[in-house]
């Protein structure tokens, strides 16, 4: 049902990324710069969450990887080098709201090659898989936000991607739904071992998802530190927050990040 | 919790209740038998504006011997078509403006311009120009329709949301995957609102025409009518515009509830 571990699963490596915007002004074309060499690896399986103060262009690096903004320089790797799909999940859902549940999946799926066939069959499984059989046949307008965000992460594990973005995919929910869906998604995770590249601004949320924490400086954004997470798992979306270590942790995130620009001026 | 309806309140207001469509109908009535009392009552009146009888049994004589058909189909064919390639030139000219920077800038005065201008002027030119046929009347339609269908398509263009675009390129989706599951149906809710405001100005276009110079349609039969002082005949036609743009107006209502259905709001 769920897509078979493969022992080979990609990694991710990112080296000397530079990504630089064309600004468009009444003169002239300028660019600025977003994201400034950023080097970094995660393993097959591992959870890397960016943090970092507002603009310091997190997502921007996150699309970049993703492939939808062009790198100014340096290389992005996925692991096995043939499977570059990325699974995205937006902040927002990003489902097709003329699409159903199912439908979303479905063209997921036919994008990645399947047929119509398999395509459906698998997206009725995914949908099982995520507690939401019954809604495949509904309208993204008819669900809540709960179940909107599972639709979106079993689409964006419907092919099985290389590597799973995702931008502030939980900060649109409410604080209650927020616990419910990134307990699910932890539940999820610990089954199929996915490698995921997430980005907060949210530290707690960082650091109780996460294998390692890396932390982006103002824009254009480096990379100013990485704090490895040791908490064990099997985490609670909530409950980790109380385990002993976290807030040692939380703290050394906090302090690693950049004063932010009201301070400093 | 059910309501009693029917305990100290009108029966207009039970009625409204019971049906709003009802209602609608009822007040065509109510309008209707006015109308037939004024005409019958107070001198003058149907020499005015003729009345309901008058009408219901020119219309009978109209489709009998034909004159109906006659004149209701070349109406019809100028503003079905005018609608039409008006969305046809407004759709391609939004594209066109909302992907091209250049061509945006080139051609904003000139549609400003265009839209600025009251097009019926141009019905008397374009009757000069491309004959009394069918042909002036449908691009005096397309001149009128085509600016607001541009105008829509522009901002639905505009409005298409970023993360749609997104989520689908990050599935590697090609340009036509893209343009079938993002775009197409981005527009659609834009280009039907276009299409029931147009259906009012492609009709309008297709009569401004017939005034100025035809020798078939309905408001050549307007105009033939009030020469010879026949107001039944003129009201008739009018009628018969009034019933021709409802049709059509329902007939986009029903393919907006297909086509809408994942509208909350559009489901009824």
């Amino acid at each position: 049902m769920m897509p078979a571990l493969d022992a080979s699963r990609s990694s991710l490596a990112v080296k000397n990324v530079s990504v630089r915007y064309p600004q468009r002004s009444t003169q002239r074309v300028s660019e600025v710069p977003a994201v400034s060499d950023v080097s970094f690896s995660v393993a097959a399986g591992e959870f890397v969450a960016i943090v970092g103060p507002s603009g310091c262009g997190k997502s921007t690096l996150l699309k970049a990887i993703a492939g939808l903004v062009p790198l100014t320089s340096g290389s992005i790797a996925f692991g096995s080098g043939l499977e570059t799909r990325v699974g995205f999940v937006f902040q927002t859902d990003a489902l097709l709201p003329w699409s159903t549940a199912s439908g979303n999946i479905e063209l997921a799926l036919r994008l990645a090659g399947a047929s119509a066939a398999t395509a459906r069959n698998r997206a009725r499984a995914l949908l099982a898989h995520v507690g939401l059989q019954n809604a495949a046949g509904l309208f993204p307008g008819q669900l809540s936000g709960g179940m909107r965000k599972r639709v979106a992460i079993a689409r964006a594990l419907a092919y099985d991607p290389a590597v799973f973005l995702m931008d502030e995919s939980f900060s649109a929910l409410d604080a209650q739904t927020r616990i419910h869906v990134g307990n699910f998604f932890l539940s999820l995770l610990a089954e199929s071992q996915q490698t995921v590249v997430f980005v907060t601004h949210d530290i707690e949320e960082a650091v109780v998802l996460a294998d390692r924490v890396l932390v982006m400086s103002h824009g254009p954004g480096r990379i100013e530190c990485e704090i490895v997470v040791p908490l064990p798992r099997p985490r609670d979306y909530h409950a980790s927050r109380f385990v002993a270590g976290f807030d040692d942790l939380q703290r050394r995130v906090w302090t690693a990040l950049p004063a932010t620009r009201e301070m400093e001026q | 919790m059910k309501r009693d309806t029917s305990s100290g309140q009108g029966i207009t207001d039970y009625l409204l209740r019971l049906s709003p469509r009802l209602a609608s109908w009822m007040l065509a009535l109510v309008l209707i038998v006015i109308w037939q009392i004024a005409a019958d009552t107070v001198p003058g009146i149907v020499s005015l504006a003729s009345s309901p009888l008058l009408v219901a049994d020119r219309l009978m004589t109209m489709a009998e011997n034909g004159e109906l058909w006659r004149n209701l189909l070349p109406t019809l064919e100028e503003t079905v078509g005018g609608l039409f390639l008006g969305l046809m030139v407004g759709i391609c000219g939004g594209v066109l403006m909302a992907r091209s920077r250049f061509a945006a800038t080139v051609l904003d005065p000139y549609v400003i311009g265009i839209n600025g201008l009251p097009r019926v002027a141009l019905g008397p030119f374009f009757v000069v120009w491309f004959g009394i046929g069918i042909l002036s009347k449908v691009l005096l339609a397309v001149s009128i329709v085509f600016v607001v269908v541009l105008f829509n398509t522009r901002e639905g263009i505009e409005s298409i949301d970023r993360d749609l675009v997104d989520a689908l390129r990050s599935m590697r989706a090609s340009r036509w995957q893209m343009l079938r599951h993002v775009v197409i149906p981005s527009l659609i809710p834009w280009l039907l609102a276009a299409t029931k405001i147009g259906i009012g100005l492609a009709l309008t276009g297709a009569v401004v025409g017939e005034l100025v110079g035809a020798s078939a349609g309905l408001g050549w039969y307007i105009t033939n009518s009030l020469n010879v002082i026949d107001m039944t005949g003129a009201v008739t036609a009018l009628l018969v515009m009034a019933i021709v743009a409802m049709v059509m107006y329902y007939g986009v209502l029903l393919i907006e509830r297909r086509l809408l259905a994942w509208r909350p709001q559009a489901r009824m």
